[in-house]
């Protein structure tokens, strides 16, 4: 019996009628396989367990409760037919008066009623949405390409713009971007906007607030008061615009509650954006009765590529600069994306693009992306299984040396039709790079499934390349063999520098949870350590070999070793050498965090200028201009 | 009419009844609370008895109402001010209705720590692994959860093993009472 039959077993067999030898066999194997064993514990101890026989009050209790309704059934018959005729009576009367008043017909009566607070309702067969198609990620909607009962409906606020620029050449551009980004907001298809002062709550309330700006003597704007939660943009040469979104209905959704409101979860949620690096979008949920902050929501980190920042005159960006229309547009593009129910016109667009060869790879990328991040934000597979066929396409069609890198882009979402496209990645690309990285993928995400088991069992046993059969062979019984055969590669001197570190190197490449502890393992053993080192050293200043040097230093910094520790000393020391930065530069880290030790202060200064100013960047001290400390 | 609603029952519901205990029995671990499950399940029966009646599996209705009551029931004790929201969360959920001290006694240790295992399993896994045990196979527990089989296969998967790992912490901590030590 393998995994395979055990797991069809439990998931397919009663257990209590299980023949002997079956049995028999399942114990036998949870007894020798670590995966499944719990399984077996879990599946026939809790059977074991007797039920005991129902007790005659339940069904005495039951046939109470039919006789109760029954009778409570007839009564609200009785009363509704009372309901139904006084209603007949009441319906003629007012027919009546009605036809005698002949009066103007009503709003009721067209079949439109204004909502409280002049909400604006979308008309049914609206404008195409002409979006500017900025970095090719945006593109319009065509008119009636979806009829309107499948477009989601939902109500969104805008709060009146909170002006602070003082600034008058900043605020006319600022004004523009919330002119222009309402105007976007009523083409959106669904979406009942509420601009004026009422009591209705929508289901998204949208703030845009332009902070406060100041010019420095060199013309560059710099932004105060500092907030981490808002986004800085620049719109046409100065002033800066913060956008925060409120979302309750998403965020009530998200909690197990009906969908419905705040009422639903009883909550306030609050969303806002992060001028961090990497511009994460993220919704905070709090307690709609201050009870403080209940969860955060990452919504987006790529909302800088919608969000780019102009050029200002004097200033230092080189980023695209944008007019305040473009930048509305995009962000209600963003908002459509990321935030907003999702409009099933937006994923098959997207799809639409990702088989469009017309298109350059990067903006069929960017419709990879955009996919992606559809799955990754938003709960349950609410992508169709045409845009999962899209992207496995685009995916599988990569040139064979990004085809790894693109199968892990695809890794970050689950969707269960991407398994059975997985599974024929790891039996059939030629890529050994791309079957490592999908046997991860599947590994991390889909080792649950007995068919994935059955894949992985298989790579085990029939794939040609030896690295991933035991990086297959670790996936199903643990780390110990891959080690082994990390061993046996770094000693074979007759192999190359890459060679000898092939194992290693592409054993890791999912960076797993799995993965990471097996390499910590691994550098548990002294023996290793010092293998690794002194080959690494022997190609330390080895220019063709900088890169694949660089990935082995990023392992060895979870080493605590004296002999890393020299070793990242003469890295640090090597990198004003020619190829010296690329190799150093993986060292970084490894230095913030042992900037204190006077060995490494020592070696800094002798270190490449560029390391130094890098780590200056980092907020670590010159070590050159820096006093030394006292004893 | 009274006599018309109780022959209903009387057809679709009760000869569903000892299923219906069991299953409850399963998800609950205690007498009581599955006579209150089972209960409730009978009081939207007969409130519906129309959609019943025309249902082409009224143990899969009665099952899928009963596990809706479950789970509720079980969100309603969750409505705590502050939840960390991520996967599953809906954990430890009924936990303080452990089996009576009548049951326990005659129960061995084993059972025991088994059976508060799986009291700190979520609802949905308790829902899940309580129909599994009693037999139902993934295509029927799909129609009576509502929950797509591939995805119920996974479920299934994590539900056993997050059982494991509680049966592990519970006989870990049995073993410390015993002896005395500290976490």
């Amino acid at each position: 019996m393998n995994c395979m039959d055990f797991f069809h077993i439990v998931d397919s067999r009663d257990v209590n009628r299980l023949s002997a030898a079956e049995r028999d066999a399942c114990e036998a194997h949870a007894a020798a396989c670590r995966h499944c064993a719990p399984h077996w514990v879990a599946f026939a101890r809790l059977a074991e367990i007797p039920v005991p026989s129902m007790p005659r009050e339940v069904l005495v209790r039951s046939e109470a409760i039919a006789a109760t309704e029954s009778r409570s059934a007839s009564k609200r018959m009785a009363a509704g037919r009372v309901v139904v005729i006084g209603a007949i009576v009441a319906l003629a009367a007012a027919a009546t008066m009605v036809w005698r008043m002949s009066a103007e017909p009503s709003p009721a009566a067209t079949g439109f009623v204004p909502a409280v607070g002049e909400s604006e309702p979308i008309s049914p067969e609206p404008a195409p949405v002409l979006v500017p198609n900025v970095d090719g990620r945006v593109a319009g909607i065509p008119r009636a390409e979806l009829p309107m009962d499948t477009v989601p409906r939902y109500s969104v606020r805008v709060m009146p713009l909170e002006h602070e620029v003082q600034d008058p050449a900043s605020r006319e551009p600022v004004g523009d971007f919330y002119a222009a980004l309402v105007a976007e907001l009523r083409k959106v298809r669904g979406l009942t906007l509420q601009t004026a002062p009422g009591t209705e709550i929508a289901d998204y309330v949208l703030t845009v607030t332009a902070m406060e700006t100041a010019k420095d003597s060199s013309g560059q704007v710099t932004f105060g008061p500092p907030d981490d939660e808002a986004i800085k943009y620049v719109v046409m040469g100065s002033g800066a615009i913060a956008i925060h979104v409120d979302t309750p209905k998403l965020v009530a959704g998200m909690l197990g509650g009906d969908g419905a409101g705040r009422e639903s979860a009883g909550l306030i949620v609050s969303g806002g954006y992060r001028s961090n690096d990497s511009w994460p979008v993220e919704l905070k949920v709090e307690s709609g009765k201050g009870g403080g902050v209940r969860s955060v929501f990452p919504v987006s980190a790529r909302a800088a590529t919608n969000a780019r920042q102009c050029s200002v005159p004097g200033g230092s960006s080189s980023l695209e600069c944008m007019l305040p229309e473009q930048l509305a547009a995009n962000q209600v593009e963003m908002l459509r994306l990321r935030v907003f129910p999702l409009d099933p016109s937006i994923p098959q667009r997207l799809a639409a693009r990702l088989r469009d060869a017309s298109l350059s790879p990067a903006e069929r990328n960017g419709a990879l992306n955009d996919l992606i991040e559809i799955q990754e934000t938003r709960r349950g597979s609410q992508l169709e299984s045409d845009s999962i066929q899209a992207m496995v396409e685009h995916v599988s069609a990569q040139p064979s040396e990004r085809r790894a890198q693109a199968w892990g882009e695809l890794g970050r979402i689950s969707h269960p039709d991407l398994v059975a496209p997985l599974i024929e990645a790891l039996r059939s690309d030629s890529n050994k790079e791309a079957r490592i990285r999908v046997l991860s993928i599947l590994e991390a995400s889909h080792l649950d499934d007995p068919v994935v088991r059955g894949a992985i069992e298989e790579a085990e046993s029939r794939d040609p390349d030896e690295v991933v059969r035991a990086a297959a062979h670790r996936a199903l019984y643990g780390g110990a063999e891959w080690r082994d055969l990390v061993m046996a590669n770094l000693s074979l001197s007759n192999l190359s520098y890459r060679e000898r570190l092939d194992p290693l190197l592409s054993g890791l490449s999912g960076g797993t949870a799995v993965q990471l502890r097996d390499l910590d393992q691994l550098l548990q053993d002294p023996v290793a350590v010092q293998s690794l080192v002194n080959l690494v050293r022997s190609h330390l200043h080895d220019a063709d070999e900088a890169e694949t040097t660089a990935r082995v230093l990023g392992l060895l910094r979870r080493a605590d070793d004296p002999l890393v520790f020299d070793l990242f000393i003469d890295v640090i020391r090597g990198s004003s050498q020619p190829s010296g930065m690329r190799v150093a530069a993986s060292a970084v880290p490894w230095v913030m965090d042992r900037r204190e030790d006077p060995r490494v202060r020592e070696s800094l200064e002798s270190a490449s200028p560029v390391l130094r100013e890098t780590l200056e960047q980092m907020q670590l001290p010159d070590p050159v201009s820096r006093q030394p400390a006292l004893p | 009419m009274p006599e018309s609603g109780t022959a209903q029952f009387n057809s679709l519901v009760r000869p569903h009844l000892e299923t219906l205990y069991r299953v409850a029995w399963r998800l609950v671990r205690n007498r009581a609370d599955a006579q209150d499950l089972v209960q409730d399940t009978c009081v939207a029966a007969c409130r519906n008895l129309k959609d019943l009646a025309a249902t082409e599996s009224p143990l899969r209705w009665l099952l899928r109402v009963q596990q809706n009551r479950f789970i509720d029931g079980a969100r309603r004790r969750t409505k705590s001010p502050v939840v960390e929201v991520e996967d599953g969360a809906d954990e430890a959920l009924w936990i303080s209705e452990l089996p009576d001290p009548e049951q326990l006694l005659q129960q061995s240790q084993n059972e025991q720590l088994l059976e508060r295992a799986f009291l700190l399993l979520d609802a949905m896994q308790r829902t899940l692994l309580g129909l599994r045990i009693e037999g139902y196979d993934l295509s029927e527990i799909e129609a009576i959860t509502g929950i797509d089989r591939r995805l119920l296969r996974k479920r299934l998967y994590r539900a056993r093993l997050n059982l494991a790992r509680r049966l592990a912490e519970q006989t870990e901590d049995a073993a410390r009472r015993r002896t005395g030590s500290k976490p």
